[in-house]
């Protein structure tokens, strides 16, 4: 999963502007992933000029195959 | 229902004021939307601009200029210095103030300019066309008609993903940028400097543009592809530390520059680009805020006379990319040459190309700079760098 620290996120939008699967969205509020679109192909983090996007785990439901019952 | 504008702006950064401005001028009916509560803040920019670029678009006034330059120090990564002098170099102007001030201008022409207003999604008719925007405004979901849309929504443009014009920019074709700025910082006052090198600052550079009262913005732009996953601001850290023994950070700020695409669409049906968001910028300096005035301009004035005929069919807004690409297409195109060149520079080219250049200009006093002859005198002073031309060319 992708996770972003709101504490050294300056809004800049780069990041949403990067991004191949439109996951991330930039609102007034802040910066929101979508972790359904997100193939954490690592874009946004390479990007952000203060790293404040990493990945904490290798979690990805946008990759996740189709579920058998 | 909805509301009918002829016209809606999205962005109030100077491109979209800028259109809106000349849209009202003509009498058109426009709407600009603005997502921040206020106009100009938050900002990611140094604020530079060069006088002639200032004064084609407003007359100067010194209420948004924080100081005026007349030196450029450039230096080379291993402190080859070379200082120009120029009367009328340019500003760095308070862009909080100035962009504040022409959606003023633009207000007081006759445009509706909603702050608190976000766009959220392009609405379309029956037949598919766009024929609006979503709208979030005050917490609210709104729609508003119009006949056509300008996206002045900067870098991260929504409208040119929602109009399929673009999806997203590849790490080479965006500088990340990291700024600070400083206090008490011991600085000439009419002099911006830039400082190059592969280690310093991978594909770019990194700038100290004075402010006024010891006060200045100190930056960098990096190639998020060169920089092998350290931070732009970890660059910027280690260039703040070098360059001054007493600092104060009062504000720190980021953001990415979109490099000009040649091949990119600016026009959609009855859609229009102008700004960040349609990639008009200098790729080598990453100057954007003439690019935004100037594209903003022209879009404005092909969709008033768009509007006001009532007649043309709308592939004649297709004429603001032709207009734009006369203005400034070849010197766009030769930027991103430069930048291409800039790109595969090792430190001893930079060291190379300051020391060439330091024999002619070091302490001159130039009036104006024609960059085109100026790159072509610094690649046949290269052989080197006239070889990656070829390459790159062919
Ligand atoms: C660190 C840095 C330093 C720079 N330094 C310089 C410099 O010294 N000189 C120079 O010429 N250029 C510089 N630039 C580039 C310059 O800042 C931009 O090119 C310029 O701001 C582009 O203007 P714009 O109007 O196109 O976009 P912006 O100024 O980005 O304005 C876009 C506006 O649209 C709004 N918006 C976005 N999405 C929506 C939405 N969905 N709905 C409503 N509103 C929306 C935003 O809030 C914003 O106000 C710098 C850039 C950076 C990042
Ligand atoms: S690039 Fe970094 S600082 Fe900019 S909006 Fe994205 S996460 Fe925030
Ligand atoms: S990791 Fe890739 S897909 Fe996920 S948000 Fe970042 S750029 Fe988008």
């Amino acid at each position: 999963m992708l996770e972003l620290d709101p504490k050294l996120c300056g809004h800049c939008g780069g990041c949403v502007a990067v991004c191949p699967y439109g996951a991330l969205e930039l609102f007034v509020s802040g910066l929101l992933i979508r972790p359904e679109l997100c193939t954490l192909c690592q874009n946004c983090i390479i990007f952000c000029p203060v790293g404040a996007l990493n990945i904490t785990s290798l979690e990805c439901p946008a990759l996740a195959g189709p579920e058998f019952v | 229902m909805s509301k009918k504008y002829d016209c809606i702006v999205v962005g109030a950064g100077p491109a979209g004021s800028m259109a809106g401005k000349v849209l009202a001028e003509n009498g058109v009916n426009v709407l600009v939307l603005e997502k921040d509560p206020e106009v100009g803040s938050p900002l990611s920019c140094a604020e530079a601009i060069s006088f002639s670029g200032l004064t084609s678009f407003v007359p100067v006034d010194p209420e948004w200029i924080s100081t005026q330059i007349h030196k450029i120090l450039v230096v080379s990564p291993s402190n080859i210095r070379m200082k120009l002098h120029h009367p009328n170099a340019g500003f760095i102007l308070n862009r909080r103030l100035f962009d504040k001030k022409l959606a003023e201008k633009a207000a007081s022409s006759g445009a509706c300019v909603k702050v608190n207003a976000q766009a959220i999604g392009l609405l379309k008719n029956k037949r598919g066309n766009f024929c609006g925007v979503m709208v979030l405004e005050n917490g609210k979901e709104k729609e508003y008609e119009a006949k056509v849309i300008i996206g002045a929504d900067g870098v991260e443009s929504y409208v040119s993903r929602w109009a399929g014009m673009d999806f997203s920019l590849g790490l080479d074709q965006i500088e990340s940028c990291a700024q600070y700025l400083l206090a008490d910082v011991k600085v000439e006052s009419d002099c911006v400097e830039f400082h190059s090198g592969q280690s310093l600052a991978p594909g770019g550079y990194t700038w100290v543009f004075p402010k006024g009262d010891s006060h200045a913005n100190v930056g960098i732009a990096v190639t998020p592809d060169l920089t092998s996953k350290r931070k732009a601001k970890e660059y910027l850290d280690g260039f703040v530390q070098k360059r001054f023994s007493n600092f104060k950070i009062i504000e720190s700020m980021m953001g990415g520059v979109p490099c000009f695409d040649r091949n990119k669409n600016l026009v959609k049906e009855n859609i229009l680009l102008v700004g960040d968001a349609g990639r008009v910028v200098d790729s080598l300096s990453g100057a954007g805020i003439y690019n935004a005035l100037l594209s903003g301009k022209i879009a404005g004035a092909v969709v008033s006379q768009y509007v006001r005929d009532g007649k043309l069919s709308v592939s004649f807004l297709k004429k603001y990319y032709e207009e734009l690409m006369r203005a400034k297409g070849r010197l766009l195109r030769f930027y991103s040459l430069c930048r291409a060149i800039f790109l595969k520079m090792t430190d001893e080219d930079f060291d190379a190309v300051i020391l060439f250049l330091k024999k002619y200009l070091d302490n001159q006093v130039v009036t104006g700079i024609e960059p085109i002859p100026l790159v072509k005198t610094i690649l046949r002073s290269n052989p080197k760098l006239l070889f990656l031309l070829r390459h790159l060319v062919w």
